[in-house]
């Protein structure tokens, strides 16, 4: 009889351990595209960075990163932002290498890819100017187009380049969330720092139907052309890309 | 012979020993070679935005996480920038204006100040801890303020190019109340449909085979940021009841924004537009919608409603357009008999 007792608890015991699964503590809700970590289902929870008040970051409920103690009230991310993908943004090459230009030709092109992760952010945009013209260590400088005559462009409104004597440097973009000015191959010049202010170049917001989501990109097609009388040289600048999300 | 056989045997091994050196040093390349290929540049930021309510005399901390997801080490710094809206879909301007309150921000990193330059390697995570000390005789107001990251660039001199440099924001709004509940006021600017096809007195007409859309502009006359929470409401003379639920984004001090819904269904933003179908709601007759909401609470505080009429016009054009030409012909053809008699 004792034999027989102890027989049906080792099986119990074994049958428990092996079949029963373990309590734990839910740190974590995930689906193939999202991730919530620190569920707080109407308690506190989050990062405490410092002693005297609660707060942390999460992101996927009816009260996203919403902790209050006295004196503060903080919120991380947006309330109706589902997603744990970070704001990220990517340029596919650290610069456009332009290598010997040929004057008087529409091929001196050299193109950059922009790829942006949206997926916590309400919208973005990406702005872009540059730090002067294209300047040579000889201080010429080759000038920002200002497009055809017929159709000319600002740092602000595209116009049409398909004349080899049109001359400068200036950009057109395609991809998504792009704007819809660049259309029809259309070109514009860059911005310079401090006078004018950096202009958009891709984005969305909810408004303009802004869809949370990952690999959004863009191509920028810079052109450079120059006329025959161009000083030799080795000319550079910078290109500023700001990632901004919407508030 | 022997001397010849010798000498072709020798032009053979040359030969041979050319071949081994050039596949060796091939295998070599191959085997050994750095893959040399476009060096990109990515940051990545969390949280993207953040809202902070504070009394005067508090502060606070928040950790920032930053990753280096591209191919090349990067050297950044980091600043705070005030901005202001730019439009009414929550796009920023920034305004680089220097502002006092930029000295109520530091970080809390051991080895790191805001400010500073840091090197971010390859695939690698910096967190960052943001400290918000607000003095004591802080005005109540908010503050707009994006924490801005942003790499040195690297140059060949020798290399005609237009280098990249990349930023990376994430938007800080902070509002400093005593009370916690600063004054707060909204204005509804506008609030139509946007694809009515005429309107007549405070009557708006839209054609049965189009999905209402409506706009809503909402405007910040307080002295605080909100959200606006409530829902419009379409309701029509069959006593059907059709819900949007209004997207709860910030409307800063002082400008105008554009409400969004909120689609459960898709669990995304959506336009404010009912979708209507033949089977279920397709529209005819008089209707009503009414939008309601609160300030950063669910409440009927702010509403407002438009009366709109729905008839199909475009069916009753096709037709029209049918109708006319046939009845011109049956006319014609008559009149062609009659003649013929």
């Amino acid at each position: 009889m004792k034999i027989k007792s102890i027989i049906v608890f080792s099986l119990f015991f074994v049958f428990c351990a092996l079949f029963l699964s373990e309590a734990k503590a839910q740190s974590s809700l995930k689906s193939t595209n999202y991730e919530i970590t620190l569920p707080n289902l109407n308690m506190v929870s989050g990062n405490t960075t410092s002693p005297g008040y609660k707060m942390g970051v999460t992101g996927g409920q009816t009260a996203p990163g919403l902790y209050t103690s006295t004196g503060y009230k903080i919120k991380a991310g947006f309330q109706y932002i589902h997603s744990i993908i970070p704001f990220s943004f990517k340029l596919s090459v650290i610069a456009l290498n332009f290598g010997t230009l040929n004057p008087e030709v529409l091929t001196n092109n050299q193109s950059l890819t922009l790829t942006v992760n949206s997926g916590s952010a309400g919208g973005y945009q990406v702005k872009v100017q540059e730090n002067d013209p294209l300047t040579s260590t000889a201080l010429s400088n080759i000038p920002d187009t200002t497009c055809d005559t017929t159709d000319t462009c600002t740092q602000t409104d595209a116009g049409t380049w398909t004349q080899t004597t049109t001359y400068g440097f200036g950009y057109n973009m395609a991809g998504t969330d792009v704007p819809s000015e660049f259309s029809g191959s259309k070109y514009k010049n860059f911005p310079d720092t401090p006078a004018e202010s950096p202009v958009k170049i891709m984005g969305k917001t909810p408004a303009e139907g802004h869809q949370a989501g990952k690999n959004k990109t863009a191509t920028l097609n810079a052109r450079i052309n120059i006329s025959n009388v161009q000083a030799a040289g080795t000319y550079r600048n910078i290109l500023t890309f700001t990632a901004i999300p919407t508030y | 012979m022997t001397n010849f056989k010798s000498i072709s045997n020798f032009k053979y091994y040359k030969y041979y020993k050319s071949f081994s050196t050039c596949l060796f040093a091939y295998l070599l390349i191959c085997l050994f070679a750095i893959p040399v290929h476009a060096q990109t540049l990515s940051l990545s930021i969390w949280p993207p935005l953040l809202e902070v309510m504070i009394q005067p005399g508090k502060s606070i901390t928040q950790v920032y996480k930053l990753t280096n997801g591209g191919e090349t080490d990067l050297v950044l710094t980091s600043r705070l920038v005030p901005f202001e809206p730019a439009d009414e879909f929550g796009n920023i301007q920034l305004t680089y204006k220097g502002v006092s309150f930029v000295d109520w921000f530091s970080f809390q990193n051991a080895d790191l100040n805001l400010g500073d330059s840091f090197v971010l390697k390859v695939k690698e995570e910096q967190q960052v801890v943001l400290r918000i000390k607000v003095p004591e005789k802080a005005l109540e107001d908010d503050y707009y303020l994006i924490l801005l990251f942003e790499s040195l660039p690297e140059f060949n001199i020798n290399q005609s190019a237009a280098w990249s440099k990349i930023q990376i924001g994430s938007n800080l709004l902070l509002t400093v109340s005593e009370t916690g509940e600063p004054p707060r006021k909204a204005e509804i600017v506008e609030f139509k449909i946007k694809n009515a096809w005429f309107k007549l007195s405070s009557w708006q007409f839209i054609d049965s085979f189009a999905n209402p859309l409506f706009s809503l502009r909402i405007k910040n006359i307080g002295r605080s940021l909100f959200k606006p929470m409530g829902t419009i409401i379409v309701s029509g003379w069959t006593g059907g009841k059709y819900p949007l639920e209004l997207l709860p984004e910030n409307i800063l001090i002082n400008s105008i924004r554009q409400s969004q819904c909120f689609s459960t269904d898709k669990n995304q933003p959506s336009p404010c537009q009912l979708e209507t179908n033949w089977k279920s709601k397709f529209l005819l007759g008089p209707y009503q919608a009414r939008v309601s909401f609160g300030l950063d609470k669910i409440s009927e505080d702010y509403q407002q409603t438009i009366h709109f009429f729905a008839f199909p016009f475009s069916l009753m054009a096709g037709l029209l357009l049918l109708i006319l030409p046939l009845t011109i012909l049956l006319k014609n053809y008559q009149i062609k008999q009659k003649d013929d008699f």
